[in-house]
């Protein structure tokens, strides 16, 4: 995965962490530390998506995006923040951020959310059939089949293996699905998550000789052909 | 922000009295001196006038030496006060009281005149003038007048005192009043100052402006107060609840650390380390989540929600969770015509919660109620399972954070999921209820409609 990523973060370690994570995946990373820089870079070049921090000297990061997505810049928007509450959480989205991870949180999540933002890049064409391998989800009638053989998926089984479809091939985290999917608190005592991909996977992959769905321990899940 | 009061002093309200009295007293004097001293002054003259045409009378009909005689008489017998005079042609005095002429005398009607008898006096006096060209003179000295003036004067003296003494001690003792008030109220705030946060103000009468004063006060120190014992049963709970976690994290770690681990326990244990970050991570943004909604800060976000979808919603995702366990969701949404003004993200933590709980605790076989009723003003969510239930005496305490009930299942929860809704009600005006669902648990969280606009 390529691509130009901004970082507006004023805490250096965090943001070696950051930056050095996504050089190490691929990314090229502009880094400034002031909100004021990132806005004027932000908006007199072309990134593919901008990591941005909530407090900043300068400019706090709110601001920042609002006065991107004033400016007509829309540029996808992940807020990195320790503001962690779900006021904040609302908050951020509503400004004009594409998502909002809260600090401190793992690196894997952070990859895992910035692609799934690159995924969401304007131009991409509306699509009506969603595949993956002999998997095929019909938006329009909403019918899903594998292999030629028709799947009955529950609405809500429909709904994630829709995210899963489009975010084919990319790594999904626990907290990725509960927030975007259902707009959930992700508590790690519950095992929301589980008991809907595993009655997903049964839907999906019994019978079926290659498994779509995999689990990758520790990080989330992933839809794909390959192993 | 603090409105601003002028500044105000006892002493500016005694010194305003003060100049009230004596101006009131002023204008008092000047009227009753202008009016009375009209009036003496005008009886006097008329009194004069009927004696003057009385003597001229008798000259008339009886010649100059029958006046002469009359106005001797009547300087004899004279009222003190009372003057005479009958001059002739050349201003020679003839008879009276009276001695020097005076040419001011002739064609005097009530004039002032000085004149010397021995003593210097003033006098008002009237006049004739006979046919051989002398003159009868009548004057009054200023006696009554000066005595008028006297008594009024003393009347003034009188009343200023009666007023100023009487205003003094009213006004003392209102201050006194209102000063010892204000004095309780100031040394309430003093003792809570220095940090008695338990000092009340005493409340005599809590109609008048200074029992509201102290009403407001003391609501306002026991809302401080509950605050202030809330956080601190909080941050000791915090302090207790996020050691356990740490600990485990901390053993896990030095068990990867130790060089003699084997690789697959050293993954382990990391893995156990990081469960228990996140849970110690949950536990506080959940604090920090309830924090907000309980001093209403969160009331920023609210927005009209449109509830029956919301139900729907959080019943989808927890559906699988409770058939896991065993037990069957039911859903009786009703129909809300209007969206509710609502904190979206609040709602569905507490509703999730109580479902969460439903499937944790009702036990394999239960069966769980979501439903939703308009009440009008109030909007009812409620969760019934026909699990064992809660005691009736534990209903308020399983509210509080950090609280389960078994104890035992110590990896159950953070404790904190009750705690939640019953936030998330009061945020919304509403209240968190635990009731009897014969048998199980009935949830029953009340959220005010509000204005959603």
């Amino acid at each position: 995965m390529s691509g130009r990523i901004l970082l507006v973060e004023d805490d250096a370690d965090t943001a070696e962490y950051v930056a050095k994570g996504l050089r190490e995946a691929g990314f090229t990373v502009e880094h400034v530390t002031d909100g004021r820089d990132g806005l004027y870079l932000a908006s007199s070049s072309a990134f593919d998506a901008v990591v941005m921090d909530r407090l900043l000297p300068g400019m706090d990061g709110l601001s920042v995006v609002k006065a991107l997505r004033a400016g007509g810049v829309e540029t996808p928007v992940l807020f990195l923040s320790a503001l962690a509450q779900l006021d904040e959480r609302v908050t951020g989205l509503r400004a004009g951020g594409d998502d909002y991870l809260t600090k401190p949180f793992g690196f894997s999540e952070l990859h895992a959310r910035l692609e799934n933002l690159l995924r969401r890049r304007p131009g991409t064409s509306v699509e009506t059939v969603l595949r993956c391998g002999d998997l095929e989800m019909d938006l329009l009638s909403r019918k899903v089949t594998r292999g030629g053989k028709t799947l009955d998926l529950l609405p809500r089984e429909f709904k994630l293996l829709e995210y899963f479809l489009r975010s084919k091939d990319r790594v999904v985290t626990r907290t990725m699905l509960l927030e975007q999917v259902w707009d959930y608190r992700f508590d790690p005592h519950t095992s929301i998550i589980d008991t809907h991909i595993s009655r997903l996977r049964k839907k999906l992959d019994e019978g079926f000789e290659k498994p779509l769905l995999h689990t990758l321990r520790g990080v989330g899940y992933r839809l794909s052909e390959a192993p | 922000m603090a409105g601003r009061i002028g500044s105000f002093r006892p002493q500016t309200f005694l010194a305003f009295a003060l100049a009230l009295v004596v101006g009131a007293s002023a204008a008092a004097l000047v009227v009753v001196y202008a009016t009375g001293s009209g009036i003496i002054s005008e009886r006097e003259r008329a009194e004069a006038l009927a004696e003057r045409d009385l003597l001229d009378e008798v000259y008339q009909e009886q010649g100059l030496q029958s006046l002469i005689n009359a106005v001797a008489r009547r300087t004899r017998f004279s009222a003190s006060g009372e003057r005479y005079g009958v001059f002739g042609p050349q201003g020679q005095p003839l008879a009276g009281d009276l001695q020097g002429f005076n040419p001011a005398f002739r064609d005097a009607d009530w004039r002032l005149v000085r004149v010397r008898r021995p003593t210097p006096e003033t006098l008002h006096v009237v006049a004739a003038t006979l046919d051989d060209g002398g003159l009868l003179v009548v004057g009054r000295d200023r006696a009554n007048q000066a005595r008028f003036e006297r008594s009024v004067v003393y009347g003034f003296i009188a009343a200023f005192l009666i007023v100023a003494v009487a205003s003094g001690v009213a006004g003392l003792a209102l201050n006194a009043a209102v000063l010892q008030r204000v004095e309780a109220i100031a040394a309430t705030a003093e003792r809570i100052a220095s940090g008695d946060l338990s000092a009340r103000t005493v409340i005599s009468d809590p109609e008048d402006p200074f029992g509201r004063i102290a009403g407001s006060l003391n609501a306002m120190l026991d809302r401080i107060e509950a605050l202030m014992n809330g956080m601190r049963s909080v941050t000791d709970s915090v302090a207790h609840d996020l050691r356990s976690p740490l600990t485990r994290m901390k053993g896990a770690l030095a068990r990867a650390q130790h060089p003699s681990t084997p690789e697959p326990e050293r993954s382990e244990a990391i893995a156990v380390a990081e469960t228990e970050a996140d849970r110690t991570l949950a536990t506080l943004s959940a604090l920090l989540d309830i924090a907000r909604a309980e001093s209403g800060l969160s009331r920023d976000v609210m927005r009209p929600v449109d509830l029956r979808a919301l139900m729907a919603e959080v019943a989808d995702v927890f559906a699988p969770v409770i058939e896991d366990a065993g037990q069957s969701l039911t859903l009786d949404l009703g129909s809300l015509p209007t969206p509710v003004a609502a904190h979206e993200a609040l709602v569905r933590q507490a509703v999730g919660n109580l479902l969460h709980n439903a499937a944790q605790h009702a036990g394999e076989g239960a069966e769980v109620a979501l439903r939703l009723r308009d009440l009008g003003a109030l909007v009812e969510i409620e969760v019934a399972d026909s699990g064992p239930g809660v005691p009736e005496a534990d209903r308020e305490r399983v509210q509080e954070r950090f609280v389960r009930l078994d104890a035992a299942r110590s990896g159950g929860g953070s404790g904190l999921g009750l705690a939640i809704a019953a936030a998330c009600a009061r945020l919304h005006g509403g209240a968190l209820v635990l009731g009897d669902a014969e048998p199980g648990l009935l949830a029953r969280l009340t959220l005010e409609r509000g204005a959603a606009a």
